[in-house]
């Protein structure tokens, strides 16, 4: 008998050691159920969602409108910048600082420039532009790396730049960028509404009043009108019209805008570090009481979450995928699922954590089962689509040995890269849940915020910013340890 | 010989026309397979061969019979080692267990029972090596093997020999004799043809032109399948 033992894939041990991670977490993290009384609430929510309670017409087309504008300008605007800041990625300093923008989430932003700029409309379009345009401009980075392999260039070599690339990589990637702008559509909307929840007019606004007064019929009223607005893109959004979108966006947006610049400075001089200002604050007494305090329990929390959504996300993907994959399923059973799984990832996680927080109570159970329906709603579709274009044997089995042997080693690559892309995601949108009180940095920010201590705020921002460029990296050599270098063809936010 | 007597009939294709849209890819066919005949399908590219086997496989696994597969484009896992794609071959003899089991961990079993086919295919020593890192003529044994573990008694292949060498593909001739009771092969090598068939049959433009045992066949009697009878071609 041959002596030669069974290798382990590479892929089986990351996904071993994604999961000692998330159980090592685990035994860390309080994922306890506080309420008392669950089903309580969920009866009461489950009346909520069979009466709607719609607001007068007036406020509801203007919520509408507001949230559809925000979205709209935002995504229109980072498209922009993100697209003058793609042709000088290759630049150590632009990549850099493209990867801070982004790590901040835009509720940080939000919390930031409303601090600044009052609740004018330049502070939301701000919050959601800043961070969007370092994903565009990484992801169109991205995009023209992939089609630079396709051909040598073919004009004469003398020919300036711009024409260079107006003439030879414009015409290949534009399709690319237009469809990718028009999908981040869909996450601007996401992103207006839960600005809503600092205060923004958005929809997101009504659908906090609504949780805080327990008035479920609201919630799902502003839910429906969220998902009609995020179903509604396919059939008006043109690349071509989006300027014509955004020059309307604008001036309907459109407000003076005074800035008092002794208060901006002031606010300013409140962003530097106490002991700088005040002589009488020690440097090592404040970093450390602020490190032991808040710095690292936001920074342990946020990181566990992180890693237990991230692995549920996996673990719920590859449960639901076969639900919308023709290799397992009839239409029927198919259609149905997609529904639902749409429902699912229309959703932004701060509703569904919302929802969770108020059934079991404030701990990490909420916000790791948010993160991980919400992403994993998205991981399952990519799934799904992926393995529907694998061509299978005529004698292919069924049922599970053709999930086991069939199709599941087919996809898993695919399925690890999805899931590096999605580890940067989750770990943003621990922020969303911090906001409602778990006690993830985003939650201390967000007390800096409410405590005026802005200095603290900006200090944690810039901490949880440099572990986003961490998981970033981390998730970037897994992928290349795996060979899985090309960024998967649908980007999802 | 084991089709003296009164052999079992395994199927019976009357008039069978299969068409995709307007193309007629398999015109009138009639034919009648019995059990333990070994038959291989001559004929050039385009000629209905591949339709007719994946015609054959369908109406035997609509008869209830268990079919041994190799099919053209070999439709390997190319993720999963060699051991796990000749374990397929048997997924839906065991329990859902067994499988799951043997996906994250070879048991020793069956470790065994696969590497003793590989061995006659001299593949023994990928037995956990990636099927994607593997030669074409890696991959089409492994695609035998699987075969060959199947434990069937009919075996439906579509050129099963593409990429071997002629020692290799006359070992796996002589594999496929020994452990299936009937075959139907699709070959384009004539001489490797008939050292296994007993009975052929010819294949042009979607209809059979020939159907007639191997030893009555002279090489001549061959000739119609490949070229025009009176054009050049």
């Amino acid at each position: 008998m041959n002596a030669k033992s069974y290798p382990l894939p590479t892929s089986v041990v990351t996904s071993l050691l994604f999961i000692a991670s998330a159980l090592l977490c685990w035994i860390f993290a309080d994922l306890s159920i506080v309420t008392r009384t669950p089903w309580q609430e969920f009866f009461r929510m489950a009346a909520g969602v069979f009466s709607p309670q719609w607001l007068p017409w007036p406020e509801l087309l203007s919520a509408l409108a507001k949230t559809l504008a925000f979205g709209l300008l935002a995504v229109a605007l980072s498209a922009l910048v993100g697209f003058l800041l793609c042709l000088y990625f290759h630049k150590r300093g632009v990549k850099l600082f493209c990867a801070s923008i982004r790590a901040v989430h835009e509720l940080f932003w939000g919390l930031l420039f409303i601090q600044l700029l009052g609740l004018h409309p330049a502070a939301g379009l701000l919050a959601i532009a800043i961070p969007y345009s370092g994903i565009f401009a990484k992801v169109f980075a991205e995009i023209i790396e992939e089609s630079e392999t396709e051909s040598a260039s073919s004009l004469p070599p003398a020919s300036d730049k711009v024409s260079q690339f107006f003439y030879e990589k414009w015409p290949r990637i534009k399709a690319h960028f237009a469809s990718y702008t028009l999908y981040r559509l869909e996450c601007g909307l996401r992103s207006s509404t839960v600005l809503g929840f600092i205060g923004l007019p958005t929809l997101g606004f009504h659908l906090e009043s609504g949780f805080m007064q327990g008035n479920y019929g609201l919630v799902t009223a502003m839910l429906i009108m969220l998902y009609v607005l995020i179903a509604s893109i396919r059939v008006w959004a043109r690349f071509r019209l989006m300027p014509l979108y955004a020059g309307v966006a604008a001036f309907y947006l459109w407000a003076p805008l005074n800035i008092d610049s002794t208060l901006v400075l002031s606010l300013v001089h409140d962003m530097s570090p106490l002991p700088l200002r005040n002589t009488q604050t020690e440097w090592w007494p404040w970093f450390s009481n602020l490190s032991s305090t808040q710095i690292f329990p936001g920074a342990l929390n946020t990181l566990l979450i992180t890693q237990i959504a991230l692995v549920l996300t996996g673990v719920f993907s590859l449960i639901s995928f076969p639900l919308l994959s023709k290799q397992f399923f009839p239409r029927p059973t198919r259609s149905l699922s997609h529904l639902l799984m749409v429902m699912l990832r229309s959703t932004p996680e701060i509703i569904l954590a919302f929802v969770f927080l108020l059934l079991w109570g404030p701990s990490m159970l909420p916000a790791v089962l948010a993160l991980a329906i919400h992403n994993g709603a998205i991981t399952s579709h990519l799934l799904a689509r992926h393995s529907n274009e694998l061509e299978l044997r005529l004698d292919a089995s069924r049922g599970i040995n053709r999930y086991l042997y069939e199709v599941l080693p087919r996809i898993y690559g695919q399925f690890l890269a999805f899931l590096c892309y999605r580890w940067e995601v989750i770990m943003r949108e621990t922020a969303i849940v911090g906001i409602l009180g778990i006690h993830t940095l985003g939650f201390y920010i967000d007390s800096a915020f409410e405590s005026f201590r802005l200095d603290v705020a900006v200090l944690l921002i810039a901490v949880s910013a440099l572990m986003n460029i961490c998981v970033d990296e981390v998730a970037r050599r897994t992928r290349r340890r795996l060979h899985l270098v090309k960024q998967p063809l649908v980007r999802a936010c | 010989m084991n089709n003296q007597g009164s052999p079992k009939k395994l199927l019976s294709l009357a008039d069978e026309t299969i068409a995709y849209g307007s193309k007629v890819v398999l015109d009138e066919i009639n034919l009648h397979l019995h059990d333990g005949e070994r038959i291989v399908l001559l004929g050039k590219s385009g000629s209905g061969k591949s339709t007719l086997l994946k015609h054959l496989y369908q109406t035997l696994v609509n008869n209830d019979e268990t079919i041994a597969w190799i099919p053209q484009r070999l439709g390997l896992t190319e993720k999963l080692s060699v051991f796990h794609n000749v374990f397929i071959g048997r997924l839906d003899q065991q329990s859902r267990f067994t499988n799951l089991r043997n996906l994250l961990w070879p048991a020793q079993e069956h470790r065994q029972a696969i590497h003793g086919i590989l061995q006659e295919l001299s593949l023994a020593e990928e037995l956990f090596s990636p099927v994607g890192t593997l030669s074409g003529g890696q991959q089409q044994r492994v695609a035998a093997a699987r075969a060959l573990y199947r434990q069937a008694s009919i075996l439906l292949a579509d050129e099963p020999a593409t990429g071997l060498d002629q020692g290799s593909a006359k070992t796996l001739m002589t594999l496929i004799e020994k452990n299936f009771g009937s075959c139907v092969i699709a070959l384009h090598d004539v001489d490797l043809a008939m050292s296994i068939a007993d009975r052929i049959i010819g294949l042009r433009g979607g209809k059979i032109i020939l159907d007639a045992l191997a030893v009555d066949l002279s090489p001549e009697a061959l000739a119609p399948i490949y070229h025009d009878a009176n054009t050049a071609p």
